[in-house]
């Protein structure tokens, strides 16, 4: 099959495996493009039968003429390239078909990394040629895959095998801000058209714009950031508080630090007076104040839930106090008094909600805002407790908070006339009613669980115990007149009033079937996922690919976020649970990390998932 | 010695299914063929600036008396074509004639027309035939390096078996291949080898062999797990260390019950 050439003129020898032309002609129309058929009926031992040695030859004939089949393509079909050591690059001339999917163009000329031009080397799509001469399979190995370039003989084979299953296989680009909204609408996938005025798209540079901290105030301009503000929240608002409330949170709490971020570093002081940024700070804080009384709202309910923790005493939500009024008409105490209670916690909410976020005029404004300031540079809670003033219970007899401002309480509410300065909220009072509770309970013999019975609230049984029963001739009436009860109870409620402006409470009255549901509505107790560290460890190891869907709608300028990433470790060197957990930690998007074991020429794939263990939702507490 | 396909098929480059050259070879299976003297491993050495230059001249010159052997190549195969398609060129021009006269307002007896053709047929020979443009020319690309080069013994540089472990396993891959067994890369079983009575390709694994040191402590649970695998895939597990003599020494794991 292959001709021998011995000497030519000038003495350079050329080896024995160079095809004449007839050779080269016959290669020419590939009849049988079949690929022999991998195991199949196997014999179970070697048993010397004819038969079975007749079965050998043949399977070693076919085995031994596809290997030797030599690659032949036509020049045309060729793309010519050339190696750069110093890039440690390949540069091509022209482009193909595949350049839309490998690649890049940089310096008016186009590039491929190494693992992708020995890959086109090998499917017959490209000549590469260094200093002049084209360079065969063997050597081109020995070029590209030199442990001086990055990439290694394991991950090239990791990539081969991806690429000829038909995956799009790029570098791995690092981690990449996504939200998952985005990933959901395929945003991130989306190439941005450039258009001379308005060159930034809105969410994406905005989302990008809100991962530098308050330091990087060089790059980008104070117009364009105010712009891209602007833009923001006006993406934002329309959004109502319940349906999205997670992402707007998030979204605005990290607008929050932003504005608090780049006011702090721009300008030092409140400038009220410079006119562009009026109309958005009156912006801001509309959604500040949003944003804060949800917070506060939740926050608070928090902090009161640990309090009775703490305290072992019967909760002060709202609803519970109402039906403290109800149960206990019978023990004497003017429901006048537990009014003032309710309307005293009530405010103690809002108050607290006016330490949380005061307006600009307010002099704690600068301290908290400072703080903020400080705490989300580290990624930590942006709650200094030392400057935020929290209204101290223990030591004192009565303590005094400023009343709100009127545009931070919710609509349809206001302060009691009797208060005019201050809330005043008697410490004494409180915890004498506190140890009557305590003792009531002692008195009954409850053992140490009785605080956990009284937060057993069904309000099945409850509604049962103080409603009349409904007379109704028919199933439909009878659903009907049960609507009405229930849309009655919820307007002639005492907290009815909440419900008639913009912002409302996140639960409703009949939410409060226990506890437990209650706490779930709100979603206030998370698993903790744990700080996202900005960079990987130094355990990690180190991610190799981003692979892609074959997907004709791929666009190399924004690939967007892959949809999985490959690491490639060695066969003998299996990662540990403390690599795999570092090497996952920081990216912090859902997609699936593959480790890809290298052995001899054999790949295998593993993915390792994080797991939540479910909760007994039985067990309160 | 089985070795693994790493490159892409000529045939059918984008599979999976069948890999093509280059053979990789497990360590082991190197060591002993340097061991044994079977095979040598050789290095190239760096090629000069003017042994380069020679190569792209010959290149150059191989390259341009190939392409013109492939240009009167292809015009043979042009003309075998044609000869082949006669009948069928005749009735075109037959017809393209007749359409002519038809057109030109006369009336042709056959037999005129068909003299006509005769006459062309001869001339087929000296039909021109286009030469085939230069992006239609076939290049080889070449899978090995076709340059003789200077080669050294790079033997010194194979310091392969150096921990206990490799050590074992080198050893136990010599003795088992000793025993006629091809022996394949066992990370699909999770073991170290894989034992064959004949080619891989053609028949099933026996063996399932984890290669042990002679004191190392072994987990309880590691062998229930090895027994379990086992008696699931059908194959024996072998736990092969070596003795204090250096000869390998084989225990078979067999998951029974108490009866």
């Amino acid at each position: 099959m292959y001709s021998n050439r011995s000497e030519s003129s000038e003495g350079s020898v050329i080896m024995s495996a160079i095809l004449s032309a007839e050779e080269l002609f016959r290669c020419r129309k590939r009849e049988n493009l079949s690929v022999p058929q991998r195991g199949g009926a196997k014999d179970y031992e070697p048993d010397g039968s004819w038969l079975q040695d007749k079965r050998l030859e043949a399977f070693y004939e076919e085995h031994q003429s596809v290997l030797a089949e030599p690659r032949v393509e036509k020049s045309g079909s060729l793309v010519k390239g050339t190696w750069s050591s110093e890039m440690r690059l390949v540069n091509l001339e022209k482009t193909a078909k595949f350049w839309m999917k490998m690649g890049f163009a940089d310096q008016q000329r186009n590039w491929l990394h190494p693992e992708e031009a020995l890959f086109l080397m090998e499917v017959n799509c490209l000549d590469l040629r260094h200093q002049g001469l084209s360079l065969s399979l063997q050597e081109a190995c020995d070029l590209l895959l030199h442990p001086s370039c990055d990439i290694s003989e394991e991950e090239y084979q990791v990539y081969a095998h991806l690429r000829r299953l038909g995956f799009i296989v790029i570098r791995h680009a690092g981690k990449l801000d996504v939200t998952s909204y985005e990933k959901k609408i395929g945003l991130d996938k989306h190439a941005r058209k450039k258009t001379k005025k308005n060159s930034k798209s809105k969410t994406t540079d905005c989302a990008q714009t809100t991962k530098c901290d308050e330091g990087n105030q060089t790059n980008i301009s104070t117009d364009t950031q105010r712009e891209c503000l602007r833009q923001a929240v006006c993406d934002r608002e329309p959004v109502s508080g319940k349906q999205t409330e997670q992402g707007a949170r998030n979204g605005s709490e990290t607008l929050l630090n932003k504005v608090t971020g780049s006011k702090g570093s721009n300008q030092p002081a409140q400038n009220k007076t410079h006119s562009p940024l009026l109309d958005i700070e009156a912006v801001h804080n509309a959604s500040e104040s949003t944003v804060s009384e949800e917070n506060a709202e939740n926050r608070s309910k928090a902090d009161e839930f640990t309090a009775q923790q703490n305290s072992r005493q019967g909760s002060e939500t709202k609803i519970e106090t109402t039906v403290e009024t109800t149960r206990d008409t019978e023990s004497g105490e003017p429901p006048v008094k537990k009014l003032r209670v309710e309307n005293q916690n009530s405010k103690k909410v809002r108050s607290a909600s006016s330490v949380r976020m005061p307006s600009l005029q307010d002099p704690w404004s600068s301290a908290i805002k400072q703080s903020l300031l400080h705490h989300s540079s580290l990624g930590l809670s942006s709650w200094d407790f030392s400057i935020t003033p929290f209204p101290d219970m223990g030591g004192t007899e009565t303590v005094s908070l400023p009343i709100p401002p009127s545009h931070l309480l919710p609509p349809n509410t206001g302060v009691d006339e009797d208060y005019e300065d201050v809330c005043m909220f008697d410490v004494e009072e409180y915890r004498q009613q506190q140890q009557l509770q305590s003792h009531r309970s002692v008195l009954n013999q409850e053992d140490e669980y009785g605080h956990l019975k009284s937060l057993d609230f069904s309000y099945a049984e409850w509604y049962q115990k103080h409603s009349k029963p409904i007379n109704a001739k028919n199933w439909r009436e009878w659903k009907a007149e049960l609507r009405q009860r229930e849309n009655s109870f919820i307007a002639e409620s005492p907290v009815a009033h909440l419900w008639r402006g913009e912002v409302t409470p996140l639960v409703q009255p009949t939410d409060a079937t226990s506890t437990a549901a209650l706490l779930n509505k709100l979603s206030v107790i998370q698993p903790f996922k744990g700080p996202f560290p900005e960079n990987p460890s130094p355990d990690a190891v180190r991610i190799c690919f981003d692979v892609y869907l074959p997907n004709t709608s791929f666009k190399k300028s924004s690939p967007g976020l892959p949809d999985h990433r490959v690491c490639v470790v060695r066969g003998d060197h299996p990662p540990d649970v403390m690599e795999v957990h570092a090497t996952t930690a920081h990216l912090a998007d859902d997609v699936p990390l593959h480790w890809a074991v290298v052995n001899c020429g054999e790949i295998s794939f593993f993915v390792f998932d994080d797991l939540d263990l479910p909760v007994n939702p039985s067990s309160v507490g | 010695m089985v070795g693994v396909l790493v490159g892409c098929l000529p045939r059918n480059p984008r599979q999976n299914v069948h890999l093509g050259l280059p053979v990789q070879l497990m360590p082991e299976e190197l060591s002993v063929l340097l061991n044994k003297g079977y095979a040598k491993l050789l290095k190239e050495k760096p090629v000069g600036p003017e042994e380069c230059e020679q190569r792209i001249r010959v290149m150059e010159q191989e390259r341009k008396a190939n392409f013109e052997a492939q240009q009167q190549l292809y015009r043979e195969d042009r003309r075998q074509e044609m000869v082949k398609q006669m009948s069928h060129i005749m009735e075109g021009k037959k017809a393209k004639r007749q359409r002519l006269l038809q057109a030109a307002g006369k009336d042709t007896p056959a037999e005129e027309a068909t003299a006509t053709i005769k006459e062309e047929e001869v001339c087929l020979d000296k039909v021109s035939i286009t030469p085939t443009a230069e992006k239609h020319m076939l290049q080889q690309l070449f899978t090995e390096n076709p340059w003789k080069r200077e080669m050294r013994n790079a033997e010194e540089d194979w310091t392969y078996p150096t921990s206990e472990a490799e050590k074992v396993r080198c050893a136990v891959f010599q003795d088992l291949w000793e025993k006629q067994y091809y022996l394949t890369s066992g990370q699909k079983f999770g073991g170290d080898f894989l034992a064959y009575p004949g080619d891989p390709s053609r028949f099933h694994s026996f063996y399932i062999v984890m290669c042990v040191g002679k004191d190392q402590p072994l987990p309880a649970l590691d062998i229930i797990s090895m027994g379990r695998l086992g008696s699931n895939v059908r194959k024996t597990v072998l736990l092969a260390s070596l003795d204090s003599g250096g000869h390998a020494q084989y225990t078979s794991l067999q998951w029974t019950g108490m009866s």
